[in-house]
């Protein structure tokens, strides 16, 4: 109906708008949902299906009191000779519709009841008793009311309880999922994208689902009882009813399409909006020190036109189709209402039926439009399930084997990687044909440039990430078959960038060991020279430190890691890079520390320090994925290659 | 600021749309007289022509009552169209100025706002100062419009049946009011239980190489079961709370309209009214209790408003330090001569971060800033940038006050390469080209040979086109430092500022900088804060800054002969090494 006009979109910094891949997935999927979120509440969510369908029927009995009030209790006349009217009496001939009509006689018009008054008076006649009547049907109307008012009360209640419940199940589920998965599915998935599927997807999921079954139901009730008593009432009315609702729904159906659309372009270049700012502010430093902020404002103002005109395109498709809709909807009642007139002006029908026929007519449309949104709500609601299994449905990668076997305590021969191969997906390799042996006891070295791999490889002597092939083996165990707890106890990493958590620094520190004694603390942060530093703050141990830890220096974040890693007393330490940040002296004195209490230990350290290197037992050095050097410090120092390099470059 | 100063403000982003405006507001108040019409249209229908017999009203009357809505359908579209345009162009407005104003700010100011806040200050309360200053004043006119009108009828047709719906919207508003607060406090609480939620998942998940190696998958899920079913409890009140109160909305709203509709029909037994009265009654009664409780919520929107308002506001009221004076001169390429005279700069009065510092730079020459962590290296770099004016003394460019010279000439004289790279989420040949726009690619790759990017770059599948950033491709800290530099390269500034890496980089990279460096600085005018010696070492000057003191200057030879000097200590502490640590 409304096209969807094409703008000029070639504006920097808004690349086109990625379409939706179209995977609704199926009814499969959507039942598969309700069996496992909704089926524990099946009885509850019948009862509500039943009680809002007595509630969508209530309208037409409302409206009926009102034709009963206007018929049998009024008898509001209706001049059968009009031109009589001005002699202010007549008679009306017995209705076929109501016998009790033709009692009444010699009635005037109420209407005209206060000009009679004042030319003389003369009462008007009604029903007999019916005051009587008036009060009992109003009794019956409240108490309607109180029914209808206490039973929508009950099912919503049973609603948000039902919902609430659900939201929480899926979302138990997602992150018990989520945790689960490997490190190499969280590298490649954002925080903010995973917490967006379990906070604001689970939310739409469970509005929609409710949404879905409720308001079907309720719509169907309204508009088949609907249907059925207007057609029994009066069915040539009715056809004029039938003929505009799907007109007027159509209406709706047709553009739809096209607002969404528009209103999804709207929407991602508010996105970009987003993007370009936050992305300018931020490095609004390198804007002012080219003295470019003309042109920025110039893109600024381009995306801001897009943006003005998506809106605009929006608005006027919107309110385009809800105006032409009302035109419809208010054409047809009102088209009801005349021809009903002339019909209880011809004595067809009676006043009170025809105010009645007339309100259901009108009630009609709502309950037709919400009929043809649930389809696409449902489309919605399964392009969103989708989303979600693709979570619940992603293959755990590191899981413990049936038979698993605890971590060898104490480790004598050690650990060995034979041939191993690592990739993402089916992207290049990051670690080709890796063959290392890290004995027992042992402190071995991995070096070489950023980027080679070596984080990667420390990931899966942790067992972070799987080998795509090759063996590792921990005194002749396969690493797979190792109890992962086990492992993860006696196995402590320190990554590069130390990761915070939100709380005190004693939290922190005890994150892998909760109970451990102050002592404890005290001496795995005097380990990693963090000690003196923490006592220097205001309340020592019980600081608190912010997520990303934005109090603490990225060197004071790396000692906490270190220390947090020491506290865990663990058999096999491996270290990445994690001194990088700090000044050459404490790194000197933290190299020190570590030989000390690692005494005898194994450990497996990258770094690109060449001090820290002499301190082990063995080198490697890894390039491209490649191990391309192995041997002591000695064997290494005079060959050719990046050891000597490196060396030659540190100590010039 | 004066409420009624900022209101003024910001009312005056209006000003140009005031035409369109008045015929908005015009159409509004048409509108809502004609919404009004069609109860005494039906009314005349059922007393007039049924009741009384006067066909001959049906036929006018029927024409009314089809082209009534129609008209208002039309209207409707025109006065929502241009209200639409209004507010759009209104926001489209006020972010630009606001955009055009954060771009000149100081860095001082970016140093204590957050740019998610600005962020949000810049699009999210902008749309809701328009939302409030056109949908919800068109809304409020509107509905006073009706509500007068509606009362107008109500006492016109039946003044006793009016006092009895008087007393239906008390209780109307009563239960909005007694409500509203419990409402508000439940979902304040459980958004709160939402943030701590959706807090923990972020701080796990950002956090997972920790969780996983300590092996606290279990420990952290059974944390998160805790504040979930905490919420879910806290979600359902808020929710029951919300449910109970539109309950109870519609049953004050049935029952009224029962009441009144009743109360009328007794009426109409009585003959004091016709039935038509009656059936118009009650849908002017129907109109008049939503806007009974719009208005009771007007003081909020209007309190959302001025909140909103007066963070714009905060905004706007920044001043920019450094502008340009009205004289200022445009200068087409400077020579590269720089001089401070007895230089002095503080943030505060009082404590002064730069204190007499005098030095002459020469076109060509490289400057070497060293010295510990806040001895005011990078506040001369800042100086020379004009981020900050000079307290006292005299700067100048080619013997020019560099105040005197206008912003946008002086600062595209510099190319900058920082510690911390400044790269935008573009792709490779974007962010070198944003040093010379408009040069080809040969020229952004020659730059980029010289920057020793080149070999790199075409390593990549979508070679220059790569995307940079967080949804692009991640470099090291030695990658975007030479992207930098081949950005500066194709700029061919007067000037180069440079602040020298000091984390380590592999052996490759620092090579392939130092190389990249050496060709950058030949004869062109250089500040460096310098860590690494052999930049030290070459340079012209060697500035040796403590606490804001000039300690020692000269070049590396002349310095060395210093028999206690800071600079031969320093220096033979370090032999051997790549870098000077702070």
């Amino acid at each position: 109906m409304f096209k969807y006009r094409e703008h000029h979109r070639t504006v920097p910094y808004r690349p086109p708008r990625r379409e939706d891949d179209g995977r609704g997935g199926s009814f499969s999927l959507y039942w598969r949902f309700v069996r496992a979120y909704l089926w524990p509440f099946r009885w509850q969510l019948l009862l509500c299906m039943f009680i809002v369908c007595i509630n969508g029927s209530s309208v037409y009995l409302m409206a009926f009191y009102g034709r009963y009030v206007v018929d049998n209790v009024l008898l509001v006349p209706v001049s059968e000779r009009p031109e009589m009217v001005a002699t202010g009496r007549f008679d009306r001939a017995p209705s076929r519709q109501d016998e009790r009509l033709s009692q009444v006689t010699n009635r005037p018009p109420a209407g005209m009841s206060r000009i009679l008054d004042r030319e003389g008076g003369r009462q008007l006649q009604h029903a007999s008793n019916a005051g009587g009547k008036l009060a009992l049907i109003f009794c019956l109307h409240l108490g309607t009311i109180l029914l209808i008012n206490s039973l929508a009360r009950f099912a919503n209640q049973t609603q948000i309880t039902i919902g609430q419940n659900s939201t929480a199940a899926m979302r138990d589920d997602l992150h018990k999922k989520v945790l689960e998965l490997s490190l190499a599915y969280h590298k490649s998935h954002t925080s903010g994208r995973l917490l967006a599927r379990i906070m604001s997807d689970v939310q739409v999921v469970q509005q929609q689902m409710m949404v879905t079954i409720i308001t079907l139901t309720q719509s169907l009730a309204s508009v088949v009882v609907g249907a059925t008593i207007l057609i029994i009432s009066e069915w040539r009315i009715a056809i004029i009813a039938f003929l505009a609702a799907p007109l007027y729904a159509m209406v709706w159906k047709s553009s739809r399409e096209g607002i969404r659309n528009t209103a999804r372009e709207a929407r991602h270049t508010n996105s970009c909006m987003y993007g370009l700012i936050s992305q300018k502010l931020d490095a609004v430093k390198a804007i002012q020190a080219y003295g470019r902020s003309g042109r920025e404002r110039l893109n600024f103002r381009r995306l801001g036109s897009v943006f003005l005109r998506d809106v605009l395109c929006q608005q006027r498709q919107t309110v385009g189709v809800a105006q032409i809709s009302a035109i419809i909807a208010s054409s047809a009642t009102m088209s009801i209402f005349i021809i009903g007139t002339m019909m209880v002006l011809h004595q067809s029908m009676t006043l009170g039926k025809m105010l009645f026929v007339y309100g259901a007519a009108a009630n009609l449309f709502g309950p037709v439009l919400m009929i043809t949104h649930v389809s696409v709500v449902f489309n919605n609601l399964l392009v969103i399930l989708h989303r979600l299994v693709e979570i619940l449905d992603e293959k755990v990668e590191i899981a413990d084997a049936p038979d698993r076997i605890p971590f060898p305590k104490p480790l004598k021969d050690g650990i060995h990687l034979r041939h191993v191969t690592f990739a993402y997906g089916d992207g290049d390799p990051i670690l080709q044909d890796v063959s290392m042996d890290v004995p027992a006891g042992k402190w071995v070295c991995v070096m070489g440039p950023s980027g080679c791999g070596k984080t990667t490889l420390l990931y899966i002597v942790s067992r972070l990430y799987e080998q795509t092939s090759g063996s590792v083996t921990v005194d002749g165990l396969p690493l797979d078959q190792v109890d992962i707890r086990s492992l993860r106890e006696r196995l402590a990493l320190v990554p590069q960038e130390a990761q915070m958590f939100r709380g005190t620094i004693r939290d922190n520190i005890t994150y892998g060991w909760p109970g451990a004694e102050p002592s404890q603390i005290m001496a795995a942060t005097k380990a990693a020279e963090m000690h003196e530093l923490i006592m220097s703050m205001p309340v020592k141990y019980e600081s608190l430190v912010g997520e990303k830890g934005a109090d603490l220096s990225g060197g004071q974040r790396q000692r906490l890691s270190l220390a947090r890693a020491l506290l865990t007393n663990p058999d096999v330490l491996l270290l990445d890079d994690c001194t990088s940040a700090l000044d050459a002296e404490t790194e000197h004195r933290i190299q020190q520390t570590l030989s000390h209490i690692m005494q005898g230990k194994t450990a497996l350290v990258v770094t690109q320090r060449v001090s820290m290197a002499m301190r082990c037992d063995y080198i490697y050095v890894l390039e491209n994925g490649l191990i391309t050097q192995a041997g002591t410090h000695e064997e290494l120092v005079g060959v050719p290659g990046f050891y000597g390099r490196l060396h030659a470059q540190q100590t010039e | 600021m004066e409420t009624s100063e900022k209101y003024s403000r910001i009312l005056h982003f209006l000003k140009p749309y005031s035409r369109r405006i008045l015929v908005v507001l015009a159409l509004t108040v048409v509108l809502s007289v004609l919404a009004m019409l069609p109860p005494l249209l039906v009314q005349a229908v059922i007393d007039r022509v049924i009741t009384m017999g006067q066909v001959h009203w049906l036929a006018p009357l029927a024409i009314a009552l089809i082209s009534v809505p129609i008209l208002s359908a039309v209207m409707g579209y025109i006065q929502t169209m241009g209200l639409a345009y209004v507010g759009q162009r209104f926001v489209y407005d006020v972010r630009n100025a606001l955009y055009k104003h954060l771009l000149a700010l100081s860095l001082k100011f970016y140093g204590k706002h957050s740019v998610g806040m600005l962020v949000n200050r810049l699009m999210g309360d902008s749309g809701v100062v328009q939302q409030i200053l056109t949908a919800q004043t068109i809304g409020i006119l509107s509905d006073l419009v009706c509500a007068t009108f509606a009362i107008c009828a109500t006492f016109w047709i039946s003044w006793r049946l009016a006092l009895v719906m008087l007393l239906i919207i008390i209780v109307f508003v009563v239960n909005y009011k007694v409500n509203i607060t419990r409402i508000r406090n439940a979902t304040r609480s459980y958004q709160g239980a939402y943030d701590r939620l959706s807090g923990g998942i972020q701080n796990r998940l950002n956090s997972s190489v920790a969780v996983k190696t300590f092996g606290m998958e279990q420990r952290e899920h059974q944390e998160f079961q805790g504040t979930l079913y905490a919420s879910l409890g806290l979600v359902q009140e808020a929710m029951v709370a919300n449910n109970t109160f539109s309950m109870n909305t519609q049953l004050i709203h049935q029952m009224g309209h029962s009441v009144l509709y009743f109360l009328g029909c007794a009426l109409v037994l009585q003959g004091q009214l016709s039935y038509g009265e009656v059936v118009a009654f009650t849908a002017y009664a129907v109109q008049l209790l939503m806007p009974a409780v719009r208005f009771s919520t007007i003081a909020k929107q209007f309190q959302d408003v001025g909140i909103a308002l007066d963070r714009l506001m905060e905004l706007f009221q920044e001043v920019p330090q450094i502008v340009d004076s009205p004289d200022a001169v445009e200068v087409e390429r400077l020579r590269g001569d720089v001089t401070f005279e007895n230089v002095q700069f503080w943030y505060e009065e009082g404590v002064p971060v730069i204190k007499d510092f005098n030095l002459e730079v020469k076109q060509g020459m490289t400057v070497a800033l060293i010295g510990p962590t806040g001895c005011g290296k990078s506040t001369i770099l800042s100086l020379v940038l004009r981020y900050y004016d000079v307290s006292r003394g005299t700067l100048k460019m080619d013997g020019m006050d560099i105040r005197t010279i206008s912003l946008d000439s002086l600062r595209s004289q510099f190319g900058i390469v920082l510690q911390e790279p400044l790269l935008f989420s573009v792709s490779i040949a974007e962010n070198i080209r944003y040093g010379k726009r408009g040069s080809s690619l040969e020229e952004v790759q020659a730059a980029a040979r010289v920057a020793e990017i080149h070999d790199f770059v075409m390593t990549l599948p979508d070679g220059y086109d790569t995307r940079l950033g967080s949804e692009g491709l991640e470099l090291s800290v030695g990658q975007r430092q030479r992207i930098t530099i081949a950005r500066a390269v194709l700029a061919d500034p007067a000037i180069l500022i440079m602040d020298e890496a000091t984390s380590s980089l592999d052996s490759d990279s620092e090579r392939a900088i130092q190389r990249a460096m050496e060709k950058v600085l030949q004869n062109r005018t250089s500040f460096i804060v310098a860590h690494r010696l052999s930049t030290i070492r070459n340079a012209d000057v060697i500035v040796l800054l403590k606490d804001g003191y000039i300690q020692e200057q000269g070049k590396h030879a002349d310095l060395m002969q210093i028999p206690d000097g800071r600079y031969r200590h320093l220096y033979n502490t370090h032999v051997g090494k790549t870098y000077i640590e702070e």
